[in-house]
C-alpha cells in the first residue's frame, strides 16, 4: 500500500469514527452514509472500511452534515475550532420561529442518545422556562422583537399579539428540556434581567395597564415556585402529558456565587460533546469539537466544586435563595 | 468541468495568484508532476489525492476547510486562546492579548466595542493590588494550578514579566478608541470573588480584605474619571493630554457577555469570551458584521455615560460604590 493510500485510509477511518460518535444511537452508520451520498449500502461499507477512497465531494458532504472540520482530521487547522452560528447572513434580520425550531431540533437530537446530560451556566433564567406560562412567553417575545432585534413597532404590548403557534413550539421545546437530565448553575441575580426588562417596558409606557405588568410579575413568581419545587425534588416537572416521553429529567441546581455565568450550555451526549456559546446577548455559536467540549465540562465540574448544591439537599440555603428572588419580584408588584 | 469541490479549489487558487503566474506551472512545481498531469487535475480528469490537498494547503497557508469552502452554511472558524494551569501558559495568554492589541493598534483606524459582563479585563491592571488578587484567583480557582492551591495570597505579583505584559496590554488598550457597554452588575463578579476568598479564609485579616475593596473602589473612581473626560489614561496622568477615545454606555436591560468586536479600516474581528478568562477570535467577516449590528443595536438603546449625562453617570457609579461599601461593612 502506498503512503497516499494509507493517508486516505486513515483520513476516512477518522472521519467515520467522528460520524459514528455524532450519530444518534438508533441510526445505522452504513444506511446514513448510503443515503447521504446516494450510493448502495455495499459501496458505503467499502468507504467505511477504507477499501474505496472517497472523493472530495463526498468528504465535503459528510463534513457539512455532521459539522466536522476537515482541518482537524487532517491536522491542518492550526488549533482552530469550527462553530456553527445562528447569525443572519443579512445583518439585522432574525427569524425567531426558525431559532426556536432549530433549538427544538437540538433537544430532539440530545434525546436520541441513551446517555445525555445538559449543563447550563446561567446568566439569566434559562430560555426553556420562558414557556412556563403564555403570559411570560408573550412578554419575552415582545422584548426580543423590540429590544434585541430593533423592531421600530410602536404598538403597546398585548398578550393577544403573541401567536399561539409560537407558544406551541415553545411548549414542546420546554417539554423536551423537562425530560432531559440537567445541571444548572444559578445565581440570585439570574432573574435581574427579566425584572429589568419588565420594569423598562413598564416605565416607558409599553404596557396597556398596571394589571398587565402585575400579571407578568405574578407569572414570574409562579415560575420561581415551580423551579423551587423541582429543585427540592431533584426532578423536573413534565410539561406535556401526551408526548411519547413523559419521564421527568433529573435536576441538579447549584448556587454559583463565584463566577458570573455566561449562559454557556454543554450537552454531554454519549461520548460526544456539544457546546453552545452565548454571544452578543442573544445569539449562540455551537461546536461539536470534542477537546473543546471536554474543556468546558471540566470547567463546569470545577464550577460545581466552587458552588453550593441546593437541589435535594441544603434546604436552608435553597429556601433563602428562592426567598430572595421571590422578594425581589414581590417588591416590584407592591410598588405598582 | 461542472462545479465540483476540485474545481472550486482551483478557482480559489487562481484568485490568490498574481496575474502573471500560470496555475498549471505552479501546480507542476508544487506537486512535482508533469505539466500534462497538472492540466488533467485542473480539468478534473485526474482527482486530487489527499496528500496533494495537504501540499496545496501548506503552500497557500490555507486550511482544507477554506480551500474546500467547508462551512459555507453558517460555519465559522474561531482561534482559541486558552489559559492553562501554569504560570508559563498564563504568560503566553497575556502575550497573545498583547499581540492582538498590537496588530489592532497598527491599523490606520481601529475601534473596539466591549460588551462587558465584568469590568473589562484591562481595567484590573490599573491597580497592582487588585491585579494581584485577580491573578491569584485565576490561577487558584479558575485554572486550578496545583502550585497555587496552597499558596497564600500576596498583594503583589512577583513575576516581573507578567506585570510588564499586563501594563503593555493596558497601554495598548488605552491607545485604541473603545466603546464599553456596562451593566450595573459589572463589578459583581469581582465582589463575589473577594467574598469567596473571605469565606475560604484566604485573607489573614479584615484589613487585607479592606485593602482589596479600596483597590476596587479606586479603579471604579478612575473609570468614572475616564468616562467624564471621554479618554483613557493611567492614574496620575493628565487626561487633557490624551485624545478623546473612550465612550461608555449603560445597558440596563440585557445582561452582557463580554463579547468584543474590533472594527478597523480593513476588517472586523470578533472575540467571544468563555470560562472566565478564555476567548475565541473570529475573522469571518459575515459573522463579525452580524455581531456589529447586534452591538450597535444595544448601543442605540443604552444610556451614554461618558462626557455628557452627568446625572446618570454619577447615579450609575454611586450605585457601584454603594455596593462595594455594602460588602466592606460586612468585614
Amino acid at each position: 500500500m502506498s503512503n497516499e493510500e494509507m493517508d486516505m485510509e486513515h483520513l476516512q477511518q477518522e472521519l467515520f469514527r467522528l460520524v459514528k460518535e455524532r450519530l444518534p444511537a438508533h441510526l445505522s452508520l452504513v444506511e446514513t452514509i448510503a443515503g447521504l451520498l446516494s450510493i448502495s449500502t455495499d459501496s458505503a461499507y467499502r468507504r467505511i472500511r477504507g477499501e474505496k477512497p472517497m472523493d472530495l465531494m463526498e468528504a465535503k458532504r459528510i463534513c457539512n452534515q455532521f459539522n466536522i472540520s476537515l482541518d482537524a482530521i487532517m491536522g491542518l487547522g492550526g488549533g482552530r475550532l469550527i462553530f456553527t452560528s445562528n447569525h443572519s447572513n443579512t445583518p439585522g434580520e432574525f427569524d425567531y420561529k426558525e431559532y426556536l425550531l432549530s433549538a427544538t431540533k437540538s433537544m430532539q437530537y440530545f434525546h436520541s442518545f441513551p446517555e445525555k446530560k445538559l449543563y447550563y451556566e446561567c446568566k439569566d433564567i434559562p430560555l426553556f422556562f420562558h414557556f412556563h406560562s403564555k403570559e411570560l412567553a408573550a412578554f419575552k417575545y415582545f422584548f426580543w422583537q423590540k429590544y434585541l432585534f430593533g423592531s421600530r413597532e410602536t404598538k403597546k404590548f398585548s398578550f393577544d399579539d403573541y401567536p399561539d403557534e409560537m407558544f406551541e413550539i415553545g411548549r414542546r421545546f420546554y417539554h423536551l428540556y423537562a425530560t432531559l437530565p440537567s445541571v444548572e448553575f444559578w445565581n440570585a441575580e439570574s432573574i435581574n434581567s427579566t425584572i429589568r426588562q419588565i420594569d423598562f417596558y413598564s416605565d416607558t409606557g409599553f404596557f396597556k395597564s398596571k394589571d398587565d405588568v402585575a400579571l407578568v410579575y405574578t407569572k414570574l413568581k409562579e415560575l420561581l415556585s415551580d423551579i423551587e419545587q423541582m429543585s427540592a425534588a431533584g426532578m423536573k416537572k413534565v410539561v406535556l402529558q401526551d408526548e411519547a416521553n413523559v419521564e421527568p429529567g433529573r435536576y441538579e441546581m447549584f448556587n454559583n456565587e463565584v463566577m458570573l455565568g455566561g449562559n454557556t450550555i454543554l450537552a454531554v451526549i454519549g461520548v460526544s460533546r456539544m457546546v453552545f456559546l452565548n454571544h452578543s446577548v442573544f445569539h449562540y455559536a455551537v461546536t461539536t469539537d470534542l477537546a473543546f467540549g471536554m474543556y468546558i465540562q471540566r470547567y463546569m465540574e470545577n464550577l460545581a466544586r466552587a458552588s453550593t448544591l441546593i437541589s435535594k439537599v441544603s434546604e436552608v440555603e435553597r429556601t433563602a435563595f428562592f426567598s430572595l428572588m421571590q422578594k425581589a419580584v414581590q417588591a416590584k408588584i407592591d410598588r405598582l | 468541468m461542472s462545479d465540483t469541490p476540485q474545481k472550486r479549489i482551483f478557482d480559489k487558487l487562481r484568485e490568490m495568484m498574481p496575474a502573471d503566474v500560470s496555475l498549471a506551472d505552479q501546480l507542476t512545481e508544487w506537486l512535482h508532476v508533469s505539466s500534462d498531469s497538472s492540466y488533467r487535475r485542473i480539468r478534473g480528469e485526474t482527482p486530487l489525492t489527499v496528500n496533494e490537498l495537504v501540499t496545496l494547503c501548506e503552500r497557500t497557508a490555507m486550511t482544507p476547510n477554506q480551500l474546500l469552502n467547508l462551512g459555507a452554511e453558517n460555519q465559522v472558524m474561531f482561534e482559541p486562546n486558552f489559559a492553562k494551569a501554569s504560570v508559563q501558559s498564563f504568560k503566553s495568554y497575556l502575550q497573545n492579548i498583547v499581540g492582538q492589541l498590537t496588530t489592532l493598534h497598527s491599523y490606520k483606524e481601529t475601534k473596539v466595542i466591549y460588551c462587558s459582563k465584568d469590568l473589562p479585563i484591562f481595567h484590573f491592571f490599573l491597580h497592582p493590588e487588585l491585579a494581584a488578587f485577580k491573578y491569584h484567583f485565576w490561577m487558584h480557582v479558575v485554572m486550578q494550578d496545583p502550585a497555587y492551591q496552597d499558596r497564600p495570597f500576596e498583594f503583589q505579583v512577583t513575576d516581573k514579566e507578567i506585570i510588564q505584559l499586563q501594563e503593555s496590554a493596558l497601554d495598548l488598550y488605552n491607545a485604541i478608541p473603545s466603546i464599553e457597554i456596562w451593566n450595573s452588575e459589572s463589578a459583581n463578579s469581582t465582589l463575589f470573588q473577594i467574598d469567596f476568598y473571605k469565606h475560604s479564609r484566604h485573607f489573614d485579616s479584615a484589613k487585607q480584605l479592606g485593602r482589596l475593596y479600596d483597590a476596587l473602589d479606586e479603579i471604579v473612581y478612575h473609570i468614572e474619571k475616564q468616562a467624564e473626560a471621554g479618554t483613557k489614561f493611567w492614574p496620575g496622568q493628565n487626561p487633557g493630554l490624551h485624545q478623546q477615545n473612550y465612550e461608555m454606555y449603560y445597558n440596563q436591560v440585557a445582561l452582557s457577555d463580554n463579547t468584543m468586536l474590533a472594527v478597523t479600516n480593513q476588517m472586523k474581528v470578533a472575540v467571544l469570551n468563555y470560562g472566565v478568562l478564555n476567548y475565541l477570535t473570529c475573522y469571518d467577516q459575515a459573522f463579525c458584521a452580524s455581531v456589529e449590528v447586534d452591538l450597535n443595536n444595544l448601543i442605540r438603546r443604552a444610556t451614554k455615560l461618558s462626557e455628557e449625562n452627568v446625572r446618570k453617570r454619577v447615579m450609575f457609579f454611586n450605585a457601584i460604590h454603594e455596593k462595594i461599601n455594602f460588602y466592606r461593612k460586612m468585614l
